[in-house]
């Protein structure tokens, strides 16, 4: 009786071990996406293959992590040293479709501006985000094409102060975001180049 | 094959049954368990405090609920969330006090009332006497009576000490069901089961009364906070017929606006109807006098005044989620009582706007034109009819309202797109 037992038991182990998380670094084609971009070495990037794992793992009480589970609008998800020290997320949302926190969608023809304030309105209407603070809502070319940027601090109900730098533009159907977000205090400004740097490198697919 | 519940031969080798369970066998177990329920089982009746005049002295539950409810509440001061109106708190506050009964001696119980910038339909009471409002429902009171019939039913559930009642009950429950898993569980799991209710236990202390608070107590508790809580609004002068016509306008509002699911106690349909039932049955068996009597206090005209700013407020929030039909209620709620308000219209504006339909953009474009009409100084207006215009490449009216929104409003936090639309439109280029 002990030793099938005992087999399955070592198999329900070994596949529940497997690392949620791997090595990024180079040129990102993210076909689902639409979207290329150099990802920073050294970096890890959420395995999806595990998602219910990592989600537990890391994404505790993380405010605007909406795991996709849909191949076509996956995040991408990629952090140096855990995603509560920082994370830059690129995900893209169809037009139209719910939003967790507000009742407002995306549609199309928004101007740039509509699209920034119904992502502020999601953020803001979250009841995990307090003491929200917009610090920065402007216009920005994302590969050359219009969109926003917006920078703002809030607070996780356990008292952490993050800060948040959000680009966005609508394209065609689809809303694309791209976030780093990490502890206000020293980590933001930390990683922020890389994540320009990321950000800056972004091509969106001629399709897109 | 694995079985449970019956040890194996060889468990029974490695954990030997007792000579004397043996001999008594189970009957003696069964007497075993009711013992420990008994002695797990706490009492559910506390006395008032301040009642009979006896002196209120803290439960050691109790007081771990209290402290439970102090971390929670400095979490809430500190979270931004506070709605910041003087005024209106003492106003507030000035109520509560009239409501609490007059034996309650304020060492035992402070009663303070706090407002949570919250759209949805709640109120809740901490333990220590702390009750905290959602702006949601105060912006769809009519008038002070109806917020002191919310008031004196919160203040009951402090004063009776619900939530140390509820704790209890759930403890109770929770020990009868963990006593129930180790009869079922076999000799092998008792100690496994006890280890585990002891944890339970610890996790329930500091949570169930502030869940208890905010999603609601038991029937019968929310029926005493019902009836102490009509007896004092009565004992005051209040018109004890708003307390139904408080839950009848919940609930027709619920029915109207259909934008939202609430979540909360005050707003779901089956808790308002008991409290309008509660109500009509004590207004025609106990108090059908006072039910009939004129010149009991309402006091519309105070309690609008005093909530005026908070409905806007309130408005932006319903907004800020969604609920564009809501928010417009709340903002023509408003302008009943001051019609030419350039804020309130410019947000009227900003809510058909946003719902993007060709009937509300027309309608729109009359509201921001009110709201420039009212105050010609006031910069949101001239933004909001410009972003109208500028999307319907209407390039030469929208420019000029562009330009005059940056002149009057030169560190708008939106100042970047619209010196960007300014330019673009300078240049001759439409969208």
């Amino acid at each position: 009786m002990a030793s099938p037992w005992w087999l399955v038991m070592v198999l329900v182990c070994l596949t529940g071990c497997a690392a949620p998380w791997t090595q990024v670094g180079g040129r990102l084609a993210a076909p689902s996406l639409n979207v290329e971009a150099d990802l920073p070495q050294g970096w890890m990037q959420f395995n999806r293959a595990n998602s219910e794992q990592a989600r537990q793992l890391v994404m505790g009480e993380l405010v605007g992590w909406t795991v996709a589970d849909a191949a076509p609008d996956s995040p991408l998800f990629i952090t140096r040293d855990g995603a509560l020290l920082q994370y830059i997320n690129f995900q893209r949302l169809k037009v139209g479709k719910d939003l967790e926190h507000t009742k407002k969608k995306f549609a199309q023809g928004l101007l740039p501006q509509e699209v920034a304030e119904v992502e502020l309105d999601e953020v803001r209407s979250d009841p995990k985000v307090t003491n929200f603070e917009l610090v920065e809502n402007v216009p920005m070319q994302i590969d050359g094409r219009p969109g926003f940027k917006l920078v703002y601090t809030y607070r996780t109900k356990a008292g952490l102060e993050l800060k948040r730098s959000h680009y966005g533009l609508l394209l065609g159907e689809w809303v694309y975001r791209m976030q780093y977000q990490a502890p206000a205090q020293y980590y933001f400004e930390r990683d922020l180049e890389t994540f320009e740097r990321v950000r800056t490198s972004v091509r969106f697919n001629a399709k897109a | 094959m694995i079985t449970f519940g019956r040890p194996e031969p060889d468990m029974r080798r490695a954990f030997p049954i007792p000579p004397w369970i043996q001999q008594y066998g189970w009957p003696f177990i069964g007497w075993g368990i009711l013992l420990i329920l008994m002695a797990a089982c706490a009492s559910t009746h506390l006395t008032p405090i301040g009642a009979g005049g006896q002196a209120f002295r803290l439960q050691d539950d109790e007081r771990r609920l209290w402290a439970r409810a102090q971390e929670e509440q400095e979490r809430l001061d500190k979270s931004g969330l506070l709605y910041v109106d003087p005024d209106l708190e003492s106003y507030v506050n000035e109520i509560a006090r009239r409501l609490l009964p007059p034996g309650v001696p304020s060492q035992d119980l402070s009663i303070k009332v706090r407002i949570l910038q919250n759209p949805l339909l709640n109120a809740f009471a901490m333990p220590n006497g702390t009750i905290y409002l959602h702006t949601g429902l105060l912006a769809r009171m009519e008038n002070e009576a109806q917020l002191a019939a919310l008031l004196g039913h919160e203040i009951t559930h402090a004063t009776h000490r619900h939530s140390a009642k509820h704790f209890r009950d759930v403890q109770n429950k929770a020990a009868a069901l963990s006593v129930l898993r180790m009869t079922t569980a076999g000799v092998g799991n008792v100690f496994g089961g006890l280890g585990g209710l002891a944890g339970d236990f610890v996790n329930l202390l500091g949570t169930v009364g502030a869940v208890a608070s905010i999603y609601g107590y038991s029937r019968d508790l929310e029926r005493e906070a019902d009836l102490e809580g009509f007896r004092r609004l009565i004992n005051v002068g209040y018109d004890p017929t708003e307390a139904s016509k408080l839950f009848g306008h919940l609930q027709r509002k619920l029915d109207e606006e259909k934008d939202t699911k609430e979540p909360f106690f005050f707003g779901t349909h089956p808790r308002l109807q008991e409290r309008i039932d509660t109500y009509t049955e004590l207004l025609r068996t106990q108090y059908p006098r006072e039910a009939a009597a004129r010149g009991r206090l309402r006091n519309a005209e105070p309690f609008l005044a005093r909530t005026q700013r908070l409905l806007l407020d309130n408005a932006v929030l319903d907004l800020r989620i969604g609920r564009f039909n809501t928010a417009k209620v709340t903002i023509e709620k408003f302008l009943q009582q001051a019609p030419s308000n350039p804020r309130a219209l410019y947000l009227l504006g900003e809510v058909l706007r946003q719902q993007a339909t060709s009937e509300h953009t027309a309608q729109a474009v009359q509201a921001y034109k009110s709201a420039m009409t009212s105050d010609p100084e006031f910069a949101d207006p001239y933004k909001g009819l410009g972003l109208l215009y500028y999307k319907q490449n209407q390039r030469e009216w929208a420019l000029p309202l562009f330009e005059r929104y940056l002149t009057l409003a030169p560190e708008a936090s939106e100042r970047g797109y619209i010196d960007a639309y300014v330019r673009e439109l300078k240049a001759g280029g439409s969208r």
